[in-house]
């Protein structure tokens, strides 16, 4: 389940979930998961077991990469935006001081 | 194209309007009146004064007056707009330009427990309380403002310590002179000794240094902002609205939409915000 409202975090869906004492879910959706056939060996079924138990913690992982990245990319953004506020600030300042500078010394020979 | 605006000032009168055109000009080019030659014909003329009023081109001008005769003479002269610091002028039509006006928006606010938090995290002492009488915003001042659990501020820093949120504590004259009131916006001591240890009783009062702090931001806001007459000043020259820098700034410009009292706790919140997440790696002076 992908949750895109930003009044919705993924956390307090999850300790909400603890609260309520309602099960966390398993895994991801089934589709992702592959159908897997009876094992014919105890090696096979133990790296079967091992990708059902792995799974979850992979796209667990996958999820919080995902989404530092995009505190990381809002942040440079906003860094982004304040860096052009400024320079055109500055440029502003620049020109005025230069035209009252002109304004001070238009007389002078 | 760009809109031109020539400055046309004395020798004498043309640093004081540096900070207001600085505003003023955004978005547009700000050249001499006596360089217009190399660029555009200018679009605005802003005159620092009545005496320089003469020759210049017919486009909308603001100029500056200091009395009523000056103001009688820009209306008979046919300027747009005549600015003015003397508050008394209003009445009569001027717009107030506030002497030692700043651009507020420029200076995120820090309050107290964001200066604490930044003190942290740059291994600084837990209180730290300055006395800053300096007459230029230099990095290291603004820095120093800027993280400052309290200050003494005596000189004309005073309207950037309040933008900034600092818990001041300035002198009486100061007080008077800026109509900043004591105990609300600033604390309030006679001679050097008493306001250092005024500021340090301030940096050791969590919840009066709070207050201050944001009281002290609000009084900037609605007194000493530049931005509003830059604005009014920017319609009446048909410069249009000034331009939006910043997400801050665009959150800002939303609540002016909505005709939001500038004392309202939204702003307060919104600068909050603003300063925690919309630019969470600025630094503790973020300009």
């Amino acid at each position: 389940m992908t949750l895109t409202h930003p009044a919705i975090d993924a956390d307090a869906v999850a300790r909400l979930r603890r609260h309520l004492g309602r099960p966390e879910p398993v895994g991801p959706p089934s589709a992702l998961v592959p159908i897997a056939t009876p094992p014919a060996t105890l090696g096979d079924r133990a790296r079967a077991l091992a990708g059902r138990v792995a799974a979850p913690l992979v796209e667990r992982a996958r999820q919080e990469l995902a989404r530092a990245a995009e505190h990381e990319q809002a942040a440079l953004h906003a860094e982004l935006h304040a860096l052009r506020a400024e320079l055109d600030r500055t440029r502003t300042t620049h020109a005025a001081e230069l035209a009252a500078l002109h304004e001070q010394l238009r007389d002078r020979p | 194209m760009t809109a031109v605006l020539a400055l046309a000032a004395t020798p004498t009168t043309a640093r004081r309007a540096v900070p207001f055109l600085s505003l003023l000009g955004r978005g547009t080019d700000v050249v001499s009146w006596h360089r217009t030659a190399e660029a555009e014909p200018p679009a605005a003329v802003l005159a620092t004064s009545t005496t320089v009023l003469h020759g210049l081109p017919e486009v909308p001008t603001a100029v500056w007056v200091d009395d009523l005769t000056g103001l009688r003479r820009a209306a008979a002269d046919g300027v747009e707009v005549a600015l003015s610091s003397r508050e008394d002028l209003v009445d009569h039509g001027a717009v107030l330009v506030p002497g030692s006006g700043i651009d507020v928006a420029r200076w995120p606010v820090l309050p107290p427990v964001a200066r604490a938090e930044q003190r942290r995290a740059l291994d600084l002492p837990e209180q730290f309380v300055v006395a800053v009488d300096h007459r230029e915003p230099t990095d290291d001042i603004v820095t120093i403002l800027a993280l400052a659990s309290a200050a003494v501020v005596t000189g004309p820093l005073l309207p950037l310590a309040l933008a900034l949120g600092t818990p001041v504590v300035t002198g009486p004259d100061t007080a008077r002179r800026f109509g900043l009131q004591a105990g609300v916006e600033v604390e309030v001591a006679s001679g050097a000794a008493a306001a250092d240890e005024a500021a340090r009783s301030l940096a050791a009062w969590d919840l009066g240094a709070a207050a201050l702090s944001r009281r002290g931001r609000r009084f900037a806001e609605a007194h000493l902002d530049l931005a509003h007459p830059a604005a009014a000043v920017r319609h009446r020259l048909g410069l249009g609205a000034l331009p939006v820098l910043g997400p801050e700034g665009r959150l800002a410009a939303r609540l002016d939409e909505l005709a939001t009292p500038a004392d309202a706790r939204i702003r307060a919140r919104a600068d909050e915000a603003a300063l925690r997440f919309l630019a969470p790696h600025q630094g503790a002076v973020s300009r």
